[in-house]
């Protein structure tokens, strides 16, 4: 082999291997472990968290808070006198790569608990895994039910609960409140609705437009844009003819930002009222800049509320990530920390990690957290907790009203098959 | 009528932005016949930095020049590291290097500045009643930027010794060495100033987008389209000979501007007719359509 081939080939060689390094990997602390090395007694947590693709700002935020959750479980002598350990993989935003992680978690890293995903299409595809392996799943964002059995809708999932809010808790509350915020007299509300073409836009804004002809609305406009769209200018041009009072963006991560950036140039936030679901969380809205101004949302969480174990979150969260702009938002709160607190004590409750004492412990919890007070719901394993309107202004969430605690009714809608 | 006005005014606009994004992928592939894979990233190395100068207080206009100057730095630096090494191997390892190469933007991007995303406020805000039609003022900054690019790009190869050096080793490196032509400085200028360009284009593109680690992603897709699509060079009519004596030099840039002109141009249209997602479907299968009948490019060249 020619010198110059050599080297060649060593360059190659060195940038794919670079390349590769770059790729996430999980928490290196656990990275070599394998079931002959592991701690007979450690409680090990898996985290599926999108790291990379259009969620990836979620991603962070949940390995955020559930850094935080496994610090302050360790501080005071882990769970049943056992060390916690989190163990973080990157789903890639994709229903593929979470199915591949929640597999690696469960048989490589042999997890108790799995939190996570990022989107409704990853959290069913994790489902069936962890059902099948018997390992209990809470997933964190908001979205959809999804604790009914599969292939047995009517029948409460024993291994996956929700910890976070489903349409059925929030659209109905916050249609209200916007439309008697901006209801012109004498006319009808007019409401447009937008979203990405995938199942947790579609779901919540279907059951939104139900909600909005019950409540007597006009809905003007509806349509979905496939996640890749970086053009929004014709669909802005179609919100602007229509002149809604209100319209209504389900478009999380990174096309919502694009699509409200655009709306900006084209001066729609001045004109019509602006909302939505999952669009406008904390790490979107920085992203969004001056685009997010004014806009109205519904969530569990801002870091604005005031209770004894937010203004503690809040801390430990400032003290822990420093150097990091971005104060904790629902994911981290309320979707990471939160669920692995109540799973916790769960875990403390039933004196071990059986799976089917962890669900007769979970019933009815009830805990504390940032977010106010939560309960896991026997009925349907969905936490009631409260849920609060916020209007963004210089890009931080401001408590508008406090909705009261919310729940979801049964297994409605439930969207595992 | 409306309506036309408006639907072809988002076309131009569309055309415009891909045809400033793509011209850089365009003199990459053209003159080195590299893919670069690592073309999305350094379209979001430009973003971050034009994003990161202007919360520094720089005027949006020096930030994106910086942006453009800095990546194409970047851009030599790749050449001279990862592609000139490879290059004489003509298989697909300039391919997979580059790919690692936009991994490490990527990850390097993210374990910077955070997975969130930045924002950069446009230098011109509202918008121009043309009518009863609203035009965003930004959105003549970027077609004017366009056109000033692609003006500058043409005169650069029609009508300067330069351009005249570049389109010789584009045709036949071989000779253009065996004329005296340093083919190595061609390429890593070359390279260089497609990055450059690139970045540029990231830059302006930042006000208008999620700028996001992996911002470029579906930016390159539509840029290699654009440049598949478009083909590389143009085979002029029997009977057009003096028009290809005269507008020589445009007929460099020709094919990318039709690909352009199908991608972004059909997809923006048809998104006014009948919906985003419709209209994507609509635009891949023109784009299926055109490499099916010009498989050699829309101006159906060599």
């Amino acid at each position: 082999m020619c010198a110059r081939h050599r080297t060649s080939s060593v360059t190659l060689a060195l940038t794919v291997l670079v390349g590769a390094l770059g790729c996430d990997r999980p928490n290196s602390t656990t990275i070599d472990r394998s079931a002959a090395t592991k701690t007979q007694r450690e409680i090990t947590i898996g985290v599926l968290a999108p790291k990379s693709g259009f969620m990836s700002g979620h991603g962070n935020s949940i390995e955020m808070g559930a850094r935080i959750a496994e610090a302050e479980l360790n501080a005071r002598g882990g769970i049943n006198n056992a060390p916690v350990k989190v163990v973080t993989l990157d789903t890639t935003s994709e229903p593929s790569g979470a199915a591949d992680r929640a597999r690696e978690l469960i048989q490589r890293f042999h997890v108790q608990l799995l939190i996570g995903t990022g989107t409704s299409a990853s959290t069913l595809a994790v489902i069936p895994i962890s059902t099948a392996a018997r390992v209990p799943f809470i997933y964190s964002l908001d979205g959809e039910c999804k604790t009914c059995t599969p292939g047995a809708p009517q029948r409460t999932s024993r291994y996956v609960w929700g910890s976070g809010f489903t349409e059925r808790m929030a659209i109905r509350p916050m249609l209200q409140y916007l439309e008697g915020r901006f209801q012109k007299p004498s006319k009808r509300f007019r409401v447009y609705f937008i979203g990405g073409d995938y199942v947790y836009p579609r779901t919540t804004n279907a059951y939104a437009r139900q909600v909005a002809e019950e409540l007597g609305f006009v809905v003007v406009g509806n349509e979905y844009s496939d996640t890749s769209t970086r053009d929004y200018t014709p669909v802005i041009r179609r919100i602007l003819t229509a002149n809604p009072d209100l319209l209504i963006v389900t478009n999380p991560g990174a096309s919502g930002v694009t699509f409200m950036r655009q709306a900006l140039q084209l001066g729609l936030n001045g004109k019509v009222a602006i909302s939505g679901f999952a669009t406008f969380d904390q790490e979107a809205v920085d992203a969004m800049g001056s685009a997010s101004e004014g806009v109205y949302c519904v969530n569990r969480y801002s870091n604005e509320l005031q209770n004894a174990e937010n203004t503690a979150f809040v801390a430990t969260f400032r003290k822990s990530y420093p150097d990091k702009p971005l104060l904790p938002g629902p994911t981290a709160a309320g979707g990471a920390y939160g669920a692995i607190l109540i799973a916790a004590r769960a875990f403390e409750k039933a004196g071990s990690t059986d799976p089917d004492s962890f669900h007769a412990s979970m019933q009815g919890l009830a805990m504390n957290l940032p977010q106010g007070h939560v309960v896991v719901d026997p009925a349907n394993n969905i936490f009631q907790q409260p849920m609060y309107i916020m209007q963004i202004r210089a890009q931080k969430y401001h408590v508008v009203t406090d909705l009261g605690i919310q729940r979801h009714p049964d297994l409605e809608a439930c969207s595992v098959q | 009528m409306n309506f036309w006005v408006a639907t072809t005014l988002d076309a131009v606009t569309a055309i415009a932005v891909l045809a400033l994004l793509s011209v850089g992928l365009y003199i990459t592939y053209g003159l080195l016949r590299v893919i670069n894979m690592a073309h999305g990233e350094m379209l979001t190395l430009g973003a971050y930095t034009v994003a990161r100068l202007c919360k520094a207080g720089w005027p949006f206009a020096v930030a994106a020049l910086a942006a453009g100057v800095l990546v194409g730095i970047f851009g030599a630096l790749i050449e001279r590291t990862v592609i000139r090494p490879l290059h004489a191997r003509q298989d697909l390892s300039t391919l997979l290097a580059t790919w690692g190469v936009g991994l490490v933007v990527t990850e390097g991007i993210r374990l910077v500045f955070g997975p969130s995303g930045e924002f950069v406020d446009a230098p011109l805000r509202g918008v121009l009643m043309l009518g009863a039609i609203p035009y965003p003022v930004f959105n003549v900054c970027l077609v004017a930027t366009s056109a000033l690019v692609l003006l500058a790009v043409f005169y650069l190869l029609a009508a300067t010794p330069v351009g005249i050096t570049v389109r010789a080793t584009m045709e036949n490196p071989r000779l253009a060495t065996l004329r005296g032509i340093n083919i190595v400085n061609v390429y890593r200028w070359g390279f260089a100033g497609g990055a450059a360009l690139t970045g540029l284009a990231g830059a302006l593109l930042a006000p208008i987008s999620a700028v996001t680690p992996t911002m470029g992603v579906e930016y390159a897709t539509l840029a290699f389209m654009v440049v598949i699509v478009g083909g590389l060079s143009v085979r002029p009519a029997a009977n057009a000979r003096h028009c290809f004596t005269v507008l020589r030099g445009s007929f460099v840039l020709a094919p990318f501007v039709a690909g352009a002109t199908l991608v972004g141009g059909s997809r923006s249209v048809l998104n006014s007719l009948i919906g985003i997602t419709p209209a994507t479907l609509g635009m891949l299968g023109l784009v299926l359509l055109a490499l099916f009948l010009r498989p050699n490019g829309l101006l159906g060249g060599k």
